[in-house]
């Protein structure tokens, strides 16, 4: 019998081991609950390889890593002194590393960002040199836009950082240490307006601490400055993505034309900023919120953000829910050293790392498809299609609230509302259970309405014969008495 | 069963009856007259105000736990009933030996009991709303649950008119005077919240005292 048990035993043990070798591991392995704690998910998206200096003939090293950038054209990777164009299938095409200034020969120096519009032509940015330099689609120099002519700010430093292109031409442009917000500039390079302006927030006790302090003191504090923005990309929307240094929980902001953020989440659902539990007390590990410092949005508004505090990819749907959680500190597979930029290529996600000089291919897992397409389909309002990968979602992660909704709503949809009830409920989603709970409930009453009434109206005939009978009774006995 | 034991259980029913509704609903119909004669004539029951607070800590664990779905934000997984009967327990303690220390330096004539009965005989009309609320909420669609909170509010409302007339009547006040009292009880509140933190944070660097001694002893001789 013992022999029986172990050997049982033993079986089970080599057909979870066998499990395990197929399955990958990836990193950072968790979602939030409703509730905000920290539960266990299986990994959605999972390294699938690294690309190194080794691995393009090209280029000597891949020193300086600081952009990406992906169109339906190619992806383009942008380090300090060379930019790198590859095709979707990431094999390079082309590595530019100096451009024709009339007759001299000028090495790119100092890049920050890069930027391709649907032309071809694209622009690159040098914070150090104050200047943006602006190419044709055949990789000659189109011109050098210098520091715009903006009254009143003749003596601040230009540090054009990053930038985008707008389907209209214009260039949104972030420059290190002007705070009233992001430039936007016309297609030559002319100022028009400062956009998305970072309102500053005090709280009521600096500002009751601030009555009592003194001139001197008050001369000697650090300078409450709107936060700086360090990355921006623009969505399928044509709205701007847009992450900046911040001290409160929105460290990423959707801004429409009018440069108000437009990212509104409902009381329930935290903003999304990231890790939503940190570690405030040290001992080694970082401390403080996420800092989101690079953002991209794939065709179906699903976005990633990369966190420099703990070196974390988050990735959220349209309606900020949070999908996964990839990456973290480290040296191991999946892991990141200095990550600085993150972009959607396919299906798969790139993430730069500047320090490790590597390119990190992240490419999703069966769970991570199913999540992908799920968002996809409810994007494109195809519900019943987006329920069947919720549900294929649903067979690896049972704790993921937002499959749970997303099969509710089309039970609702299909009047099922019983089931949709119950799905709803494990979602977390009121509003739609609301929905299906009021079509239940009409039923009911619908259902039980006349038997109500004619039990009551029963027990009233009943009440009234009793008591007349009582009476009568009452009345012979008194008669007879 | 005998007649001496018919009229007894009929005795033991109507007692159950008076104290655990008729007396709470005679207080509740005049409440002037109804705390005169739970002071003066004896009619308030130890009994049932221990019930009311017993009861409404319930109802905070059940308000947790049961308030229906569609306004409950509260994770019904991870409950702590201890804690969420506190939340009932320690603020009626609080308020009951504030008001009572303030009191008796003011000339009121309330006792503790009493202070405590005015303030759980207060409280019954909240928790039968409170009940009515929880069933409700279970019920009604979002767009009606307006009616919910409107019926936890009249039952707060109820708390404080209640609580505040019996106070009067027990105390022998006046109007500014229970006013006044009020405020104070509340400032008298905050004192004690303060002591106690104290004495919590002396017990625990008196209990870390101890414990690092008889480590360094351990360490030491064993």
């Amino acid at each position: 019998m013992r022999k029986l048990i172990c050997l049982i035993l033993a079986l089970c043990f080599i057909s979870s081991t066998g499990a395990l070798a197929d399955a990958r591991t990836g990193s950072s392995n968790y979602l939030y609950t409703p509730h905000d704690e920290i539960v266990a998910a299986p990994p959605a998206y999972t390294l699938a390889r690294s690309i190194t200096a080794r691995d393009i003939a090209e280029v000597d090293a891949l020193d300086g890593l600081v952009d990406a950038y992906k169109d339906e054209n190619g992806v383009y990777i942008l380090c300090s002194k060379r930019l790198i164009i590859m095709d979707h299938d990431l094999k390079v095409k082309r590595v530019l590393t100096s451009y024709m200034d009339g007759e001299k020969e000028v090495k790119l120096e100092g890049c920050t960002g890069v930027t391709f519009t649907k032309n071809g032509d694209f622009y690159i940015t040098q914070s150090e040199k104050g200047q943006i330099l602006h190419f044709n689609s055949d990789f000659t120099l189109n011109k050098v836009m210098g520091k715009p002519e903006i009254v009143g700010y003749e003596n601040v430093n230009y540090r054009p950082t990053k930038m985008v292109v707008d389907a209209a031409g214009r260039l949104y442009v972030i420059s290190k240490n002007m705070y009233e917000g992001i430039l936007e500039l016309n297609a030559d390079g002319t100022f028009t307006r400062f956009f998305g302006v970072n309102e500053v927030t005090f709280t009521p006790w600096q500002l009751f601490w601030r009555t009592f302090s003194t001139k001197e003191q008050r001369s000697r504090q650090v300078l409450w400055l709107p936060s700086d923005f360090t990355n921006l990309c623009i969505d399928q929307d044509g709205f701007l993505f847009a992450t900046l240094l911040s001290t409160d929980e929105k460290t990423i902001k959707r801004l429409n034309a009018k440069g108000e953020n437009i990212i509104n989440v409902s009381e329930e659902k935290p903003y999304p900023q990231g890790d939503l539990w940190t570690n405030e007390t040290g001992f080694g590990i970082p401390t403080g919120k996420s800092q989101f410092i690079a953002v991209d949005v794939n065709d179906y508004g699903a976005y990633v953000c990369l966190d420099s505090t703990r070196n974390r990819v988050f990735c959220y749907n349209e309606d900020h829910s949070l999908l996964f959680i990839f990456g973290g500190p480290g040296d191991r597979e999946g892991y990141f050293r200095n990550p600085v930029d993150v972009v959607f290529v396919g299906e798969n996600i790139l993430v730069l790392d500047s320090l490790a000089q590597s390119i990190e291919i992240f490419s999703p897992t069966k769970y991570g498809k199913a999540l992908m397409n799920a968002v996809k389909y409810q994007y494109l309002y195809d519900y019943d299609e987006a329920a069947k990968y919720w549900e294929e979602a649903l067979s690896y992660n049972h704790n993921l609230t937002l499959a749970y909704s997303g099969v509710g709503r089309m039970l609702l949809r299909a009047g099922e509302y019983e089931e949709a009830m119950e799905y709803l409920k494990m979602g977390d989603d009121r509003k739609y259970y609301d929905k299906a709970y009021e079509k239940v409930r009409t039923a009911t009453l619908r259902e039980y309405f006349v038997p109500a009434i004619l039990v009551v109206l029963g027990l009233i005939a009943v009440k009234l014969t009793v008591s007349g009978v009582k009476k009568r009774v009452q009345k012979k006995r008194k008669g007879a008495a | 069963m005998t007649h001496q034991e018919k009229c007894c259980a009929k005795k033991g029913l109507s007692w159950l009856y008076e104290t655990f509704w008729g007396f709470p609903t005679r207080i509740l119909k005049r409440p002037f007259k109804g705390f005169d004669a739970m002071k003066f004539e004896k009619k308030g029951s130890y009994l049932f105000a221990f019930f009311v607070l017993i009861l409404e800590s319930l109802i905070s664990i059940m308000n947790f736990v049961y308030r229906g779905f569609l306004i409950n934000h509260s994770d019904i997984y991870h409950v702590n009933s201890l804690y969420l009967a506190l939340t009932v327990l320690f603020p009626v303690a609080l308020f009951v030996l504030g008001n009572w220390c303030v009191t008796t330096l003011m000339n009121g004539k309330g006792k503790l009991g009493e202070i405590f009965m005015t303030i759980m005989y207060a409280m019954f009309p909240m928790c039968l709303l409170q009940l009515v609320a929880l069933f409700l909420s279970n019920v009604l669609t979002l767009d009606e649950m307006t009616f919910v909170y409107a019926i936890e509010t009249i039952g707060v409302i109820l708390l404080l008119a209640y609580g505040f007339i019996g106070l009067v009547v027990v105390h022998e006040y006046g109007f500014g005077q229970s006013i006044g009292a009020i405020i104070l009880t509340i400032i008298a509140m905050m004192i004690l919240v303060f002591i106690l933190m104290l004495i919590f944070a002396l017990v625990a660097d008196v209990w870390d005292f101890f414990t690092i001694i008889t480590k360094e002893l351990m360490l030491k001789y064993f």
